[in-house]
């Protein structure tokens, strides 16, 4: 018979224990880690941040180029900032036409913003993924169903329950049979959608990275 | 002084949940039943603090104490955030954002099952966020009260059947 009394007086074991029995048991259940243990979401934002880099990413204020004139809806965005603890690039937008791109935001949720704040990122791009009309309409029609939902910045790839910017666009390219993690975790990072062997990239702003982070790690 | 020992058991077993929370939500609805657990052993702490002081004088006081120790963190960033709506001073409000948010992950199960529309240039979400502590509080208050109330019973009970 549980015992709120007992569970009070070893609260901390019990609930250390747990904790490791769920984490043993996403391990066991991932369908797939990355192949290098280094290039994990994780393993590059304990680095990040021993290092001192920032462990959100919003955007300094430096002004790009970052030519918007090649966007077409289904693309996209990527920005980012130096000395960010998650990876080069910091976030990531569905570009949805006539300037609006879906994203998720911790205090707006998914939601669509104006394409124009790309520019104030340090470094951008967007990249393209080549679909047939009907595939990109049925991306662009799941994206926006999920609209105004919650955002968790550490969102898991598993469920349709919380969101972040790059789980998103992951998540709706997944519809089309698309997988765009490149480093195949538990969570997508923006730089991850930018190593895709899918994606085509379009156009660039700023310092790009020539490789998967290796914890915390670029070689430009 | 009780409500310091509960209010950092409180707390540490809050930080506990954002993390069993957090795991939990790779094997949804897992997430869920754990901030079911939560809830279910908040309302206990709640009686369990009346309970150690029930012999000295009835107070809810002591629970509401011990949930303000434990939700201080929670209780400075939601202030920190509703002053950023005022004046956003850049990227450390920012961070007390996701750190806000973070903090409220044992109460964002119930949240991830609705949309949310934007007001204000915020998510009625990140709104609802801030009655996060406020709600952790009234939970230990009805606990503290309900346990108070039983005892008041069997105390007239009592005293009824020796008269």
């Amino acid at each position: 018979m549980f015992k709120a009394e007992n569970f009070f007086r070893h609260y901390f074991l019990i609930l250390s224990s747990v904790c490791l029995i769920l984490t043993i048991a996403i391990l066991v259940a991932a369908p797939r880690l990355p192949g290098s243990a280094a290039q994990s979401l994780a393993a590059t934002f304990t680095q990040g941040l021993l290092q001192g880099h920032a462990p959100t990413g919003i955007y300094t204020g430096r002004v790009n180029r970052l030519d918007f004139k090649h966007l077409q809806p289904g693309d996209i965005l990527l920005g980012g900032k130096p000395k960010a603890a998650y990876g080069h690039f910091t976030h990531a937008g569905l570009y949805l036409g006539q300037g609006w791109v879906l994203e998720g935001y911790v205090d707006c949720g998914l939601s669509r913003q104006d394409v124009a704040h790309y520019h104030f990122y340090d470094w951008a791009c967007i990249l393209r993924v080549k679909l047939s009309p009907e595939e990109r309409e049925k991306v662009l029609q799941y994206a926006q169903q999920q609209e105004f939902k919650p955002f968790y910045p550490a969102a898991f790839k598993t469920g349709e329950r919380y969101w972040n910017c790059t789980k998103l666009i992951w998540a709706a390219y997944r519809q089309v049979g698309i997988d765009l993690d490149a480093a195949s975790d538990l969570w997508v990072s923006p730089d991850a959608l930018y190593f895709s062997p899918y994606i085509e990239i379009i156009t660039t702003e700023g310092e790009m990275p020539s490789c998967l982070s290796s914890a915390g790690e670029y070689v430009y | 002084m009780p409500f310091i020992r509960w209010g950092i058991r409180l707390l540490i077993i809050h930080v506990f949940f954002i993390i069993i929370v957090w795991l939990a939500s790779y094997f949804s609805p897992l997430d869920i039943l754990a901030t079911g657990a939560y809830l279910y052993l908040l309302w206990k702490a709640g009686s369990l603090i009346t309970a150690e002081t029930l012999d000295l004088a009835p107070s809810r006081r002591d629970a509401l104490c011990a949930g303000l120790l434990a939700q201080s963190p929670g209780l400075l960033l939601a202030a920190a955030n509703l002053y950023s709506f005022y004046d956003y001073t850049g990227p450390l409000f920012s961070d007390c954002r996701f750190a806000f948010q973070l903090w409220h992950t044992p109460f964002m199960p119930f949240l991830t099952f609705f949309s949310f529309p934007v007001w204000g240039g915020y998510s009625f979400y990140f709104w609802a966020l801030n009655l996060g502590a406020p709600l952790y509080l009234t939970l230990l208050w009805l606990s503290a009260n309900r346990t108070i109330i039983k005892s008041e019973t069997r105390i007239n009970q009592v005293f009824y059947h020796s008269n």
